[in-house]
């Protein structure tokens, strides 16, 4: 039999004798020690007036947490800790009506079934009171944790600083928290009201309102477990922020974030805001304006530069005429922007243009070969659905004083594990001199065109593709440097480039051609190979004009991709200094 | 004549059948995105084995894994788990659905799921625990 | 005579009828699964390793 159980047969026994006596107004009883396998009760005392009516206060000096806690139907098994506290309680006739606890758990520790939501050497302190208002309880009180170790499925804290104060009630069927203030170390306070429906302890309403949290606090405590394993995974943050969130039957309503002064960068490199400062006001069923704004930053190690965004959100859908991002000694200009987030998938669509920047900041920052001149593109409309990118019209880039348009652009399942790009590439006019120095293949003078159609690349490594470059038309000066020769025939396979060596063509350092042209028609990873028109024994790749001339022929048709590719790496990366036998 | 013509059509009818017939025979699963899951999820499975081993991760009957008992697991590394579980679901999860297209049925998500649950049950080692058809954990 | 010729086109859409109904190939799929799950949890080769020691002569 439990102690309370037991002190209250006592008092309606005492109750029974004093009705029966007449002459006694008030009983008291008063007991130093009360034991119980579970707990050891000092000084309990109680009294009991002629209306019924009685009090009773106790010391708790030991109670075992594991052993109480067996008698509560909580969530968690409690498998360690000790209680002690003192508890105030009063009644009339058979009912409680009021209940005061100033207890303190120490060392306990507890867990569910799938160790999910665990805690060992947890401190508490409770200190409430409730009281009866018809057939609920109003209650209020403090709950503060100041010690131990809590894993509460995703959030772990190493070290338990939580508060909680406020003040609501109670009843069959939920449960309130009219006012309530709830306070995190590191972090800061947030105030709350909320509403759990019972017993399935279901969300039917909550509002939390927290003003400058301390966001690096924030992020490592809190907010790091749920974006694990994500883009934002690995952060670091710094800055203020104040966050109001509203919630009815478990479904998000609305939200108001402002950062002030904010900064944040990927610890992987990715990416990085500095000085953010925004607003972004959202309601479910509402228009709203979100406005941010930053001072600089990178992405993909491309400098950003200070940046004004404004976009119009309506429930799950963002729209905004145009958005101005500076990078690096350009502009990136999005126009009709529009994305909505419908069934857990984005669709999205916008149209794009990138005003002038330096090849050699673009090609630095990208980590690729240095490069001159300047890079420009438009992208007329790009729309994504269904995990599909898709480009309406074709993208025009211009780069090595020429021009490359991508059409039939498609790409699927972007971030997906296995992306998968379709695209038809035209360039034109391409500056041999600028590319050839870019990739260290030894000089050439002259124009390029090319075509790469029906490119398909699977997890970015071609799969298929119809490629082929040959010489601009027009006229312009055509020159070929020996190395570059020897370098184009090392495609061929080796040996092809020592038989130059041996001729007497090694004492000229460059030579005249009146046509270059290479096509490679990639599948199943082999390369079909042709030159600008058939030779006796193959095809030719360099066709030569004038004193001196040069012939480059090729022999084999058929290449595998993989071959090629090594025997291209060993061109622009080993030779810089050609062997001579 | 008829004879010859006959013999014709009945080779090129033969001819015609032979690659459904070889299609039958074996499940397409050489795709670069089955190879891409297939090398993430091998990747990660050093990361698991242990959990499999002790308990703490077990494997679902409807294919996938599950947190069983993390209890042994220091706290501050059951978020760890947490996440290694829903990254390995969510690439199994990939995986069968890509079978099933890979092969032109996409109907078949379902049944391609439960060959695997069986499968990664019955050769998963001694010690290992799994769910079985009523959903209770056992101890292989 | 002439007839024979819509043979042809039968003899090619006869086969095809037959592939429209492929019913789920259990042993197949069992076969796939098992050369998928070999491969991720290193099966084949952790069953060479553990062949390799016990191939080697016992010390004692």
């Amino acid at each position: 039999m439990s102690t309370g159980r037991l002190s209250r047969l006592c008092l309606f026994y005492l109750c029974w004798l004093a009705f029966s006596a007449q002459a006694i107004d008030r009983i008291e009883i008063h007991a130093d020690q009360v034991s119980h396998p579970a707990a050891q009760l000092e000084n309990f005392s109680g009294t009991l007036d002629m209306d019924g009516r009685w009090r009773g206060k106790a010391t708790l000096k030991q109670g075992d947490a594991a052993q109480l806690a067996r008698e509560y139907p909580l969530p968690v098994a409690v498998s360690k800790g000790t209680v002690r506290g003192t508890a105030e309680f009063s009644g009339e006739q058979r009912e409680l009506r009021q209940l005061k606890g100033d207890l303190f758990l120490k060392d306990a520790a507890f867990s569910d079934e799938a160790g999910l939501h665990a805690g060992e050497k947890v401190d508490l302190h409770l200190d409430a009171t409730a009281m009866r208002d018809g057939n609920r309880w109003r209650w209020s009180g403090r709950l503060d944790g100041t010690n131990g170790e809590v894993f509460w499925q995703p959030l772990y804290l190493a070290k338990v600083d939580i508060g909680f104060q406020g003040r609501g009630w109670l009843s069959d069927a939920a449960l309130a928290v009219e006012q309530g203030r709830l306070s995190m170390g590191g972090v800061g306070a947030a105030t709350l009201t909320a509403t759990l429906h019972r017993p399935d302890n279901r969300l039917a309403a909550l509002d939390v309102s927290a003003e400058n949290l301390d966001m690096g606090g924030a992020y490592a405590g809190v907010l790091k477990p749920f974006l694990e394993k994500t883009m934002l995974g690995n952060l670091e943050m710094a800055g203020r922020t104040d966050v109001r969130v509203g919630m009815r039957e478990s479904e998000l309503k609305s939200f108001d974030v402002a950062l002030r002064d904010f900064d944040v960068e990927d610890m992987n490199g990715k990416f990085a805001f500095y000085k953010v400062n925004a607003h972004i006001p959202w309601a479910l069923n509402d228009v709203t304006q979100a406005v941010l704004q930053y001072g600089g930053g990178h992405l993909l190690k491309m400098r950003l530069g200070p940046t004004d965004l404004a976009a119009t959100l309506n429930g799950y859908s963002l729209t905004t005429p145009v958005l101005r991002l500076p990078i690096l000694d350009g502009t990136l200009t999005l126009t009709d922007v529009s994305a909505a987030f419908l069934q857990n998938q984005w669709h999205w669509h916008l149209g794009a243009a990138l005003s002038p920047i330096s090849m050699a900041d673009f090609s630095h920052a990208v980590g690729w070969p240095a490069m001159d001149g300047k890079l420009a593109a438009g992208i007329p409309m790009v729309t994504y659905t269904n995990g599909m990118m898709t480009m309406d019209g074709a993208m025009g880039l211009d780069i090595f004083d020429g021009s490359i348009t991508v059409d039939r652009l498609a790409l699927q399942n972007p971030l997906g594990l296995a992306p998968r790009f379709q695209a038809d590439i035209h360039m034109r006019n391409l500056d041999l001199d600028l590319l050839t120095r870019t990739f260290s293949f030894g000089a050439m003078t002259g124009r390029l065109d090319g075509d790469v159609n029906n490119l398909v690349l699977s997890r970015w490594q071609p799969e298929q593709f119809d490629a082929s470059f040959r010489s601009s038309p027009g006229r312009y000066p055509k020159k070929i440097s020996q190395r570059a020769v020897e370098n184009i025939s090392a495609l061929g396979g080796a040996g092809a480039a020592a038989a130059i060596q041996r001729s007497f063509l090694r004492f000229f350092k460059e030579f005249n051609y009146s046509k270059i042209g290479l096509s490679c028609k990639l599948r199943k990873g082999v390369c079909q190979m042709d030159g600008v028109e058939p030779a006796k024994e193959g095809y030719v790749i360099v066709k030569g004009s004038g004193v001196p001339a040069i012939t480059v022929l090729g022999y084999n048709h058929s290449v595998s991709w993989g071959e090629l590719l090594s025997r291209l790496q060993r061109v622009t990366q080993g030779n810089t200094a050609p062997i001579i036998k | 004549m008829k004879k010859y013509l006959y013999a014709i059509t009945f080779l090129l009818a033969a001819l015609t059948a032979m690659p459904a017939a070889i299609a039958a025979a074996d499940l397409e699963i050489n795709t670069p995105a089955i190879a891409a899951i297939q090398g993430s999820m091998q990747a990660r499975h050093g990361q698991l084995a242990p959990y499999y081993a002790s308990g703490a991760v077990g494997l679902t009957r409807d294919g996938l894994v599950a947190v069983r008992d993390a209890n042994a697991v220091p706290l501050k590394d059951r978020q760890g788990v947490n996440s290694l579980v829903a990254a390995e679901n969510k690439d199994r999860n990939a995986l069968y659905k890509e079978i099933a297209n890979a092969n032109g049925h996409p109907e078949w998500e379902s049944e391609v799921r439960n060959t695997f649950a069986q499968r990664w049950v019955q050769k998963a080692q001694g010690g290992w625990w799994y769910q079985d058809a009523g959903g209770g954990w056992a101890k292989k | 005579m002439k007839h024979w010729i819509w043979l042809l086109p039968a003899a090619l859409i006869l086969p095809a009828c037959v592939t429209i109904n492929i019913y789920f190939p259990a042993a197949a799929a069992e076969k796939a699964a098992d050369k998928i799950i070999d491969e991720v949890w290193q099966l084949k080769q952790e069953q060479q390793n553990q062949q390799k020691p016990a191939d080697a002569p016992a010390e004692k």
